[in-house]
């Protein structure tokens, strides 16, 4: 379940959760269970940056009124 | 370092102008300021704000025709810069003079309206934040523009991962104004995160769309944030006072609205660094704890004390041990010493000294024994002068003899009868006899 959310993340919200995970194991008061919880969602989310990264490639449109044409 | 004279640095920086071909065919742009004729030439200055250059136009009579240019019109005077070293300045050699618009009354007309903006306070809003991560990025610009190319190629290069929305507007002229505030308010209802307004460098005419009041109402009045990058660095317009971020190119301000992927993804790793390096720290701080824990189980278990014990008793043994030396150590002193005491006390010393005095009175002894044995070998001398003096032998040396019976000397005839044999001593022998009458002395004499 929570791997597949993390699949779908946008580059955005899956940067953003690798901060906030590495926030919450910088914290110092994490159980041990707990940090490897955490260790094993920054490596998804690594990850999930990484192939987004990888794999981007700039999409351009011209909007003309209502409608959307792609161009390149 | 070097020296040189006036007129040798005048020369100097004479060559050096003459080398630069920029200055050599140049046109000026500015207002005229003290417009005069002085015979056939003409001085003056151009001004830009706070900003002057001297300039003079030889036979202006002939090439102006005898014009005068008011001063405060704004001109392009082409010509050259030169030293005047009479002065030690340089100065446009102007060739001639175009004027241009009455940038004078564009410029009034800008201040004005600058001004009544300010006034309404529009200058002041707010800045909306620009998204960091702009997932769709509106452009308003001429989709054959360079300005359009340029943000194109900056957000391929940092954020590919975002959409680019066109929304294309003519740039310049009065007929484009309409355009681009529609281009403004279509990209502000669509679903873009962020709006640039862009344009390549120009004229002050070109960019001046930029400057209309419509246009800069309708910039404030998005709701998205905006990016304005018009014309190149030196210039602003209007819009970029009440954009939300104001950047100095199309290039510029697609920079500004994206993120840089390159450094994203160096974050993103160097995130996972530290969350790989604090769950290892994590791991190994748990187990120093464990260890920590286990080390103090191990200092309380029975066990541990009792080696403890056994080592307090071992280090107490051996200081015992050792106390046990030092003592004996001092008590053998002790006893050496008692035993030289000891030595010297009397028994011993008797001992020693017995010996000696022993042999001492054995000497005295010696010498008593030895003059007692003296004396007595003296009496035994004075005994045997004595005992010589009574030898019965000697007598007989002198012609006496002694006559024995039966082994006993006879002293008187009564002794003998007849018959017995007598043994008769001589000095020098002896002689058998055999009795043959005894008579007594009586009877002798008789």
């Amino acid at each position: 379940m929570e791997e597949k959310k993390i699949d779908e993340l946008s580059f955005e919200e899956a940067y953003g959760a690798l901060e906030e995970t590495l926030g919450e194991m910088e914290k110092g008061d994490v159980p041990l269970d707990k940090s490897l919880e955490l260790f094993k969602r920054g490596v998804l989310l690594y990850k999930r940056c990484k192939n987004l990264i990888d794999s981007a490639s700039l999409t351009v449109k011209e909007v003309l009124g209502d409608l959307e044409k792609e161009i390149d | 370092m070097c020296e040189m004279g006036v007129i040798e640095l005048n020369e100097h920086v004479i060559e050096a102008l003459k080398k630069d071909k920029k200055l050599n065919d140049v046109v000026v742009r500015g207002e005229i300021s003290n417009f005069k004729y002085s015979g056939p030439h003409a001085y003056f200055s151009l001004v830009e704000s706070d900003s002057l250059v001297n300039c003079v136009m030889f036979n202006a009579a002939y090439k102006l025709k005898r014009r005068n240019i008011t001063d405060g019109t704004l001109v392009k005077a082409h010509g050259s810069i030169r030293v005047y070293a009479k002065r030690g300045i340089y100065q446009l050699y102007a060739e001639s003079i175009k004027e241009g618009t009455d940038y004078g009354a564009l410029y009034k007309k800008l201040e004005d309206l600058k001004k009544k903006l300010e006034s309404e306070g529009i200058f002041d809003k707010p800045k909306k934040p620009i998204p960091t991560f702009p997932k769709r990025i509106a452009v308003v610009s001429s989709r054959t523009s360079a300005a359009f190319r340029d943000v194109l190629n900056t957000v391929k290069k940092r954020y590919p991962l975002a959409e680019v929305m066109l929304f294309h507007t003519g740039v310049q002229g009065r007929e484009a104004i309409e355009e681009t505030v529609k281009a403004l308010s279509a990209a502000d209802k669509s679903n873009a995160d962020v709006v640039l307004l862009v344009r390549g460098g120009g004229s002050v005419e070109d960019l001046w769309n930029f400057n209309e009041e419509i246009v800069v109402r309708k910039v404030y009045n998005m709701k998205k944030p905006v990016v304005t990058g018009v014309g190149h660095e030196t210039d602003t317009t209007l819009v970029d006072h009440v954009a939300d971020l104001r950047a100095p190119t199309p290039t510029g301000a697609a920079e500004r609205a994206t993120p840089d992927l390159l450094e994203l993804s160096k974050g993103a790793r160097l995130k996972f660094q530290r969350i790989l390096n604090e769950t290892v720290s994590k791991i190994s701080n748990v187990d120093e704890r464990a260890s920590h824990v286990y080390n103090r189980l191990k200092t309380l278990s029975p066990k541990r004390l009792l080696a403890l014990k056994l080592q307090r008793l071992n280090s107490m043994m051996n200081e015992a041990k050792r106390n046990f030396f030092i003592l004996s150590d001092q008590k053998g002193h002790l006893v050496d010493r008692a035993a030289v005491a000891l030595k010297h006390a009397k028994p011993v010393r008797m001992m020693e000294v017995l010996p000696e005095r022993t042999n001492n009175d054995f000497d005295v002894l010696k010498r008593i024994i030895s003059t007692k044995i003296d004396r007595k070998a003296s009496d035994v001398n004075g005994l045997e002068i004595g005992l010589k003096a009574h030898d019965p032998k000697i007598p007989l040396k002198k012609g006496y003899s002694l006559i024995y019976s039966r082994g006993l000397l006879v002293r008187s005839v009564s002794q003998i009868k007849s018959g017995d044999f007598l043994k008769i001593m001589l000095s020098d022998g002896e002689v058998s006899s055999k009795v043959e009458e005894v008579r007594s002395g009586r009877e002798k004499d008789r």
